[in-house]
């Protein structure tokens, strides 16, 4: 599908008049074609110069000269109107000459790429995409949030901008996020799951598989997929798989034992074994893992969960076993902030 | 001589359990002050951890203060750091990178408890803007000159 070249169904791309499968055949596409995305780019472009015009009414003079060149007869009005219509022509075409010149660079490109190679910044529209995979790297200035460094070998789409969100598609490769912005303002999205920003630094990696890894340096983010989330502390690191979203995150310190356990678990591998290897192997700092599997394991298995957590460290005052083996949200909560004093 | 070892092995035993009960302070990443704080959100990715009073009959009364303590290209250097409450009630403070990025730093937290009457320290070593929680020393007493120099020099 669309190994052809895609010109003929841009335009009902851009207007998003084309199906799901249509339209990710047509990402296909542009991915591996640079004529087809500098044709995606024109149309773009003129768009945006075309809802920039303003709609005016004719002067009263136009119409009084075209009906009197319709109650004219035939011969005499093509020869005494051929300079004016010419000379209109050529005005036209200098006005939308002009506009262009002055619009080029007022589209909504509220995205800043520099390409670390060259040296060069361009200014960049949502959907447009950012592609290292010549091995190249390149920097995405995300308004006066922070940066985001985009490795070899990586695309990335650049997403919607408002005042309430920034967003970007990693698509595959490696991004490096360091952003100063209030919470869930920056947002990475992946096949598998949504990178939601609470503050932090951090680095996302996603395969040819659509899987992908969350590793934190500063400050925390969450994992979310379909309700399921993973909070992800600095030290930490989760991954995440398509078709079920976030796994359980851990810290990059852990026993290689209990990293090797959690990845089982998540990919539902002998989990009873490897729950018994998380628990065997958990330190205080761990308490992250197991805090977590708390709501993910089996209602037999979670009685132990608790136990090893409240070993190193009880439930505070309002959270009672009860609530938290009931999966009470606020309880569940008020130990997690407990814990978190630990990771 | 059984004697001896007698006690000291009654010493060993009590000696965590006695630590579970003193005045302290105790380090956290940010993420400790809660996912909801409006001071943490507000403060975003530049606090470092967080710091709070344990076994105080007044945490809220607790003073706090700090230093960052470094040692750059063989130069000792000290800077007095701004604490900012996170949680007056809890007696929680953050503490944002107030020190160069280039050299070794170890942070110096002390507190005083009012009731009981109490002082104590923690000695936070740090890796850049992050705090190496393994090495990280909790004092039930106000930190020495040779604790703190001996863990620049690690």
């Amino acid at each position: 599908m669309f190994t052809r070249h895609v010109h003929d169904v841009l335009p009902r791309y851009c207007d998003g008049e084309l199906s799901a499968g249509e339209r990710q055949g047509v990402d296909a596409h542009l991915a591996t074609c640079a004529r087809c995305r500098a044709s995606l780019e024109e149309i773009q472009f003129s768009a945006n110069v075309v809802r920039q015009l303003k709609v005016i009414s004719a002067p009263p003079s136009v119409w009084n000269g075209i009906d009197a060149a319709l109650s004219a007869p035939t011969r005499h009005r093509s020869l005494a109107f051929a300079p004016r219509w010419a000379f209109a022509c050529i005005a036209v075409l200098v006005v939308a000459g002009a506009a262009y010149w002055v619009t080029r660079d007022m589209g909504p490109k509220p995205w800043e790429v520099s390409r670390v190679n060259d040296g060069g910044t361009r200014r960049m529209a949502a959907g447009e995409w950012v592609d290292t995979g010549g091995g190249s790297t390149a920097r995405i200035i995300v308004g006066e949030l922070g940066t985001v460094d985009v490795a070899p070998q990586t695309r990335v789409r650049l997403g919607q901008v408002s005042q309430s969100e920034y967003r970007l598609h990693l698509d595959r490769g490696t991004i490096s996020a360091e952003i100063n912005a209030p919470p869930r303002l920056f947002i990475v999205d992946t096949p598998a799951s949504a990178v939601v920003d609470l503050g932090c630094a951090y680095t996302v990696t996603v395969g040819g598989d659509g899987a992908g890894e969350l590793r934190m340096t500063k400050g925390w983010s969450s994992l979310e997929w379909k309700g399921r989330e993973s909070l992800v502390p600095a030290g930490a690191m989760c991954r995440t798989r398509p078709g079920s979203g976030p796994g359980t995150p851990y810290f990059e310190d852990a026993s290689a034992a209990l990293k090797r356990a959690v990845d089982d678990f998540d990919a539902g591998t002998n989990r009873s074994q490897a729950l018994d290897v998380i628990v065997r192997e958990a330190r205080v700092r761990d308490t992250l893992t197991l805090w977590h599997l708390l709501s993910r394991v089996d209602e037999p298995d979670r009685m132990r969960v608790y136990e090893r957590i409240a070993e190193f460290e009880p439930p505070p005052a309002g959270a009672t076993r009860d609530q938290i083996l009931a999966l009470d949200a606020d309880a569940l909560r008020r130990w997690r902030e407990e814990l978190a004093w630990k990771w | 001589m059984s004697k001896l070892i007698g006690w000291l092995a009654a010493l060993i035993v009590a000696a965590p359990a006695v630590a579970g009960t003193m005045f302290r302070l105790e380090i956290g990443p940010p993420i400790a002050a809660g996912t909801g704080n409006p001071v943490t959100k507000q403060l975003k990715k530049n606090v470092v951890l967080v710091v709070r009073p344990l076994v105080c009959d007044n945490v809220a009364a607790v003073q706090i203060t700090g230093t960052a303590e470094g040692l750059v290209n063989g130069v000792r250097q000290s800077v007095a750091l701004s604490l900012i409450p996170v949680n007056e009630a809890q007696g929680v403070y953050a503490v944002q990178q107030q020190w160069s990025g280039i050299g070794h730093w170890v942070l110096q937290l002390n507190g005083t408890c009012p009731s009981p009457k109490a002082s104590a320290s923690t000695l936070v070593p740090m890796n850049g803007s992050t705090f190496i929680r393994e090495k990280t020393k909790v004092l039930g007493e106000p930190a020495t000159r040779e604790q703190l120099e001996a863990l620049l020099k690690e």
